[in-house]
């Protein structure tokens, strides 16, 4: 190849040509990148600046409806609307401004001519009509907003005091940038500088330019009348004399808001109680209307205004998982270039807890939006697609109907004389706090899970305290689900069926009472009637005797045979250390063994343990809905079916649970002795005059039953923060469960009632558990063959 | 002649004898009284006026959709033809006199004009004099006009190096390099004080082309640019604040970190995206100045115009502009080599250096390969300073192509050795 020297011989022209090709080796690297730019990148970069030409718009959606199993509606979203008012309103700056446009209006002609002071002089002359007319809009919102003026004024005051923080903090912040910014240049600040800082970083701020909410969640009627009044105008007269009037708006400054809110239109319900069917010691010929608040609170939950970061991080994990379920229908999640539809707004409401947190991401909704563009003017919109409804299992009429019998008012939830041996932390007339719960057998859907006290929203928002910080009372635990509770006697058929499944024990086989089980200690292991009366039930005791008459060696027979291991599969077996996944918060699992306890089932247990488990005693721990589904698995012949809060049209979830079958009969036989024959436990009562009455009064339908008086662990706490722990409640937590149906049918229903510390089960949690067959009556789950009276009105 | 081996400090070139340069370079053509027709620089003249019309066009686009327009031209795009008109006229006027008297003024001009940048810096002269603009202080306001010394003190470098080096040799010394260094150094180091980094830093280029086409020793460019590049951390911390971010901002971006996107490189991401947004052939009109305006691109008449052209003429556009520039380059170039007079030469590659840099740095600010240092893209950037420089540099590379000939002139940066 020829050398550069000989195609050019001059040095100069190689040098030029040399020149050359670096400008053209640079031209083609500038051109290669602008060919990335346009070509490669070219959608992305223009998808990028053209979202400038994009004016969004979002539009409010509304939140899904949570309906009962009848379809009554339990949560909804209520249009309301919210009154704000301009800032310079707020400040009285209006007055003065519309005073100042009047004088000069008036003075027109000498006004050029006025000192400030003179200025001044006129304006202050005019400005009593229109700051009067301020004080005349005031009285009106504050009259529209269902308050007084001086609420009113204290809450300009704050938006003031506010705004003027904000402003000052700005402020700060921008002659900070400003000064900054000029020596990062190599400035020097002169004092001109400073002084156009000043005046730059004063500018107003956009709170002093808009409109504050000064009235929250106004009803429609309300919304609709401010609606009309806005540009209406009337004439002041500030001047006197000849002088003209000024045509001003009736409300200067105001806008009406939608806002909306979250209703719940059986928060609050009017039970009529037949209280001619409660036992005779609280009986009236009369129906009292008990008002009950915060009915299914526990399950529903209540929502707050604001996002946490915790819930950003949820609906981004929602959306990662599961986008598809977040539309109801086949449109986007995501907005075009991305934004999440139902993404969190500062001021957006968001379920805190029960239900409407957990189906948090199905109810919300996805928001429209109306995108403009500046360019060409077009508007595209999006529908906004309101959030799913949800429906319960729950029957509204009769979880309240159950907790107005819950209520202390009527008397079955307070210590009374009848029920037995005095506690001395519960005299008599102690609020006794509970639960129940009734489960439909052949669903496994909850019909009503109560627990009591309860609260209202109102109470939430207005005395958290109250609810949160009650040692006793404790209204925020939901005792059906959460609260671990030692089941007593109440375990005894799933035990016996247990044992027999295991073949510990035959139906044909019967147990010696021998009155304590240990022969050499009478002050251990003892039957209830032993340690009460000092008498046993007999060397001939079947299986359904037993349960009937809850004999406790029997059963610690059978907790003996099935030995730890056999112990833990038995309760495994119905259910324990299951979580339900009701999605309504915390749940208990039940617990066999320690808490906490890890390992082989059983593998904890010591024989002494294992003996008591047999009575339900010792360490083991489950809850109401727990107690509701073992006896409902009997009802079933073995199946249990996971029980359900949310009905979605899934069939339930079954699983067969080998049983023997015997066994079944035999346990059932002893419910119904237990709750039917008059040496049964949950026969009758006994009153302190020594009569009885039968627990189980409504006619037309069979019940099986057993009771429960579970020794259990007093509540202890330091109410007085002094450091000394108290003991706030002690004694046996009183449980009665049952089975029901039509009569001479098989049971349809289950129901589980506990009543904390309170003692016997047959006599304080029987008369209950009678009322909420009547309850189940009254709505039409069991054939009614009593005279009709009982009725539930939803409060307006 | 062999290779290159003379004694040093020699002060007259050595004798040529390697016949007249034939082949794609020769000349030819009427010979009237020492003028030629213009050569090959019509292709300069033509690529700046093509650029300056492209100016004009882009900065009409650039302003707010709705600005009102007269003769169909924004305002300000009608002050830009002005310019053009009196960039055309100094054309004509700098082309017009024998290079000779240039030569001659060219000292006195360059003193004054060094002159000039001190005055700017001297801190009591009252504003209404100099006016800092975007923090420089790079404007003298003389009533009718605002001039920027710092523009025109480029020809006159260009003229001072070109009349220093025409027969020298001692810029094949490495130590010979160093007066060259001195006289550079100070507009540059005046011009960097205003602030004005960006046009301090065309210098170098320059100088580099001028010197390698007077026959400067290439081992000692190598040499020098390597140490200069080595050499550029130590600088990082005598810049200020702002260019530092500025340098930060870039190598961020160059790392593919977009959260810098609305604060530090708001200016390059928002300039690359309307490049993108061209793609191939463009955008309509409207849409184009409806895209500027709303992504708020900052100088979107002058650092960032290129930007404005790609948008609404594309690829296409953006090509055309590097066209156009690589025309007049060449033009100048093949000017310069058609010129006998060594004056003439350099000067023609002078300020083809100065035009070739700033092209190449303001389209990398643009498309996001150099980071911004606040620079004009030429003939096409609104500003009267800088349009008139331009054409006075297209002028003399027309007084290059109409005086190719003569008078005879001895052979100039011809040594025979290497590239």
């Amino acid at each position: 190849m020829p050398s550069p020297q000989a195609l050019i011989p001059s040095m100069f022209h190689r040098r030029l040509a040399l020149l050359a090709a670096l400008v053209a080796i640079s031209t083609v690297g500038l051109g290669v990148q602008l060919g990335r730019l346009t070509i490669s990148q070219g959608d992305a970069l223009r998808d990028r600046a053209e979202s400038k030409l994009e004016r969004v718009t979002w539009l409010p959606t509304q939140r899904g409806r949570v309906l009962d199993r009848k379809g009554r509606v339990l949560a909804v979203d209520r249009p309301s609307y919210d009154l704000a008012v301009d800032f310079n309103v707020i400040t009285g700056a209006w007055a003065v401004e519309r005073a100042g446009r009047y004088a000069r209006r008036v003075h027109r002609d000498e006004w050029p001519k006025l000192a400030a002071q003179q200025r001044r002089a006129l304006i202050d002359r005019y400005l009593p009509a229109y700051e009067s007319h301020l004080e005349s809009m005031w009285e009106t919102l504050a009259a529209g907003a269902g308050t007084t003026p001086d609420v009113l004024v204290d809450r300009r005051a704050d938006i003031e005091s506010r705004v003027d923080r904000m402003f000052s903090a700005i402020v700060r912040a921008r002659t900070k940038s400003a000064r900054r910014a000029q020596l990062a240049m190599g400035r020097e600040i002169t004092e001109r500088i400073e002084r156009r800082i000043e005046e730059q970083a004063s500018r107003p701020i956009a709170e002093q330019r808009s409109p504050h909410v000064i009235a929250t969640r106004v009803d429609d009627e309300t919304g609709f009348l401010f609606q009309r009044l806005l540009g209406q105008t009337v004439e002041l007269k500030p001047g006197s004399g000849d002088q003209p009037t000024d045509e001003v708006d009736r409300l200067p400054g105001l806008a009406v808001r939608d806002a909306g809110d979250r209703h719940y239109p059986f928060d609050r319900v009017v039970v009529d109680v037949d209280r001619s069917r409660l036992p005779s010691p609280v009986r009236r010929d009369s129906t009292e209307s008990v008002e009950v608040e915060g009915v299914a609170i526990h399950l529903l939950g209540w929502m707050r205004s604001g996002a946490f970061a915790e819930d950003i991080e949820r609906r981004e994990a929602f959306l990662s998982e599961s986008a598809e379920q977040a539309s109801t229908s086949a449109g986007e999640v995501l907005t075009s270039v991305g934004t999440d539809r139902g993404r969190y707004l500062p001021t957006d409401a968001v379920g805190s807890s029960g239900l409407e947190r957990s189906a948090e991401h199905r109810l919300r909704g996805l928001r429209g939006y109306e995108r403009y563009r500046i360019d060409n003017g077009s508007i595209e919109t999006h529908e906004p697609e309101p959030g799913r409804d949800i429906g319960l299992t729950i029957d509204i009429a009769l979880q309240a109907r159950i907790q107005a019998l819950l209520d202390p008012e009527l008397g079955l939830a307070r210590v009374q004389p009848w029920h037995g041996e005095p506690n001395p932390t519960m005299p008599v007339g102690t609020p006794i706090n509970g639960a129940a719960v009734v489960l439909e057998i052949d669903t496994g859907d909850i019909l009503a899970m109560v627990s009591t006290p309860t609260f209202s929203r109102d109470a939430l928002r207005d005395d958290p305290a109250s609810i949160f910080e009650s040692p006793i009372a404790r209204p925020a635990l939901n005792r059906a689900l959460e609260v671990p509770y030692q089941p007593g006697s109440i375990v005894k058929a799933p035990i016996l069926v247990a044992a027999a499944t295991q073949g510990l024990w035959q139906p044909s086989q019967h147990i010696c009472c021998t009155g304590h089980f240990l022969p050499d200690r009478k002050d251990v292991y003892r039957c209830w009637t032993y340690k009460r009366f000092g008498n046993t039930h007999g060397d001939d005791l079947t299986g359904e005797d037993a349960i009937k008459v809850s004999c406790n060696i029997f059963f610690y027979e059978l907790g003996r045979r099935l030995g730890a291991r056999g112990m833990a599969e038995a309760y495994a077996q119905f259910g324990i250390g299951e979580s339900f996944d009701l999605g309504v918060g915390r749940e208990f699992e039940g617990v066999v063994g320690a808490f906490g306890a890890q390992g082989e089932p059983g593998e904890r247990l010591s024989p002494a343990d294992v003996i008591f488990m047999g009575i339900g005693q010792g360490p083991v721990a489950w809850t109401p809905l727990h107690a509701a589904e073992a006896i409902a698995m009997l009802a079933r012949g073995g199946i249990s079916i996971r029980p359900r809060l949310v009905s979605d049209g899934s069939a339930p979830d079954v699983r067969e649970v080998t049983l023997d079958r015997a066994a079944i009969d035999v346990a059932l036989e002893g419910l119904r002795l237990s709750a039917n024959d008059p040496r049964g436990t949950g026969h009758h009562i006994t009153l302190t005059d020594g009569t009885r009455e039968n627990i189980f009064t409504a006619p037309g339908v069979s019940v099986w039953g057993k009771t429960g008086t579970a020794e259990s662990s007093p509540l202890r706490a330091d109410t007085d923060g002094d450091g000394t722990i108290e003991t706030l409640r002690s004694g046996d937590h009183s449980w009665f469960v049952v089975l029901v149906g039509p009569e001479g049918q098989p049971p349809t229903h289950a129901v589980a009632v506990i009543m904390e510390y309170a003692g016997s089960g047959a006599r304080v949690s029987g008369p209950v558990t009678n009322q909420v067959i009547h309850a189940l009556i009254d709505e039409g789950y069991l054939p009614d063959a009593r005279e009709p009276s009982w009725r539930a009105e939803a409060v307006p | 002649m062999s290779g290159g081996v003379r004694a040093a400090g020699a002060s007259s070139p050595p004798r040529q004898e390697t016949p007249p340069v034939r082949g794609a370079l020769s000349n030819s053509g009427r010979r009237i009284a020492g003028i030629r027709p213009i050569g090959l620089a019509w292709l300069t003249v033509l690529a700046a006026m093509v650029l300056s019309v492209i100016g004009v066009y882009a900065i009409h686009v650039g302003e707010p959709p709705g600005s009102a327009t007269r003769f169909g031209l924004s305002s300000i795009a009608i002050r830009q033809v002005v310019y053009l008109v009196v960039g055309v006229c100094g054309a004509v006027v700098i082309a017009i006199p024998n290079p000779k008297l240039i030569r001659a003024l060219a000292p006195p001009a360059f003193v004054a004009l060094i002159g000039a940048l001190v005055f700017l810096l001297v801190p009591f002269v009252p504003e209404f004099l100099v006016t800092p603009r975007n923090g420089a202080r790079a404007w003298i306001n003389l009533g009718v006009a605002d001039i920027q010394p710092s523009e025109l003190c480029k020809i006159a470098y260009v003229l001072v190096i070109a009349g220093y080096l025409r027969y020298r040799t001692e810029h094949r010394t490495l130590v010979g390099l160093l007066p060259l260094a001195a006289i550079t150094f100070i507009p540059i180091a005046l011009i960097t004080l205003q602030p004005d980094l960006g046009t301090s830093s065309l210098f170098v280029p320059s100088l580099f082309a001028m010197v390698l086409a007077a026959g400067a020793r290439l081992r000692h460019l190598v040499l020098i640019v390597a140490c200069a590049a080595l050499a550029a951390p130590a600088a990082y911390p005598l810049l200020q604040p702002h260019q530092k971010q500025r340098l930060v901002a870039m190598v961020r971006m160059v790392q593919g970190d977009q959260t810098t996107a609305d604060d530090i490189n708001f200016q390059s991401f928002t300039a690359q995206a309307l490049v993108g947004a061209g793609g191939t052939t463009g955008l309509p009109a409207e849409k184009s100045r409806a895209l500027v305006y709303h992504t708020r691109l900052p100088e979107q008449h002058n650092d960032m115009i290129f930007s404005v052209i790609v948008n609404r003429f594309g690829l296409v556009g953006g090509l055309t502009v590097l066209g156009a520039y690589l025309a007049w380059i060449v033009g100048a170039l093949v000017t310069a080599g058609h010129t006998k007079d060594p004056f003439l030469r350099l000067t023609v590659v002078g300020v083809t250096g100065f035009i070739a840099a700033q092209m190449t740095i303001n389209i990398g600010m643009n498309i996001g390969v150099l980071p911004i240092i606040g620079i004009t893209l030429p003939f096409v950037s609104y500003g009267g300073s800088s349009l008139l420089t331009c054409w006075l540099m297209t002028g003399l590379v027309v007084s290059a192509g109409i005086r190719r000939g003569g008078p005879p002139h001895r052979p100039s940066f011809e040594f025979g050795d290497g590239l």
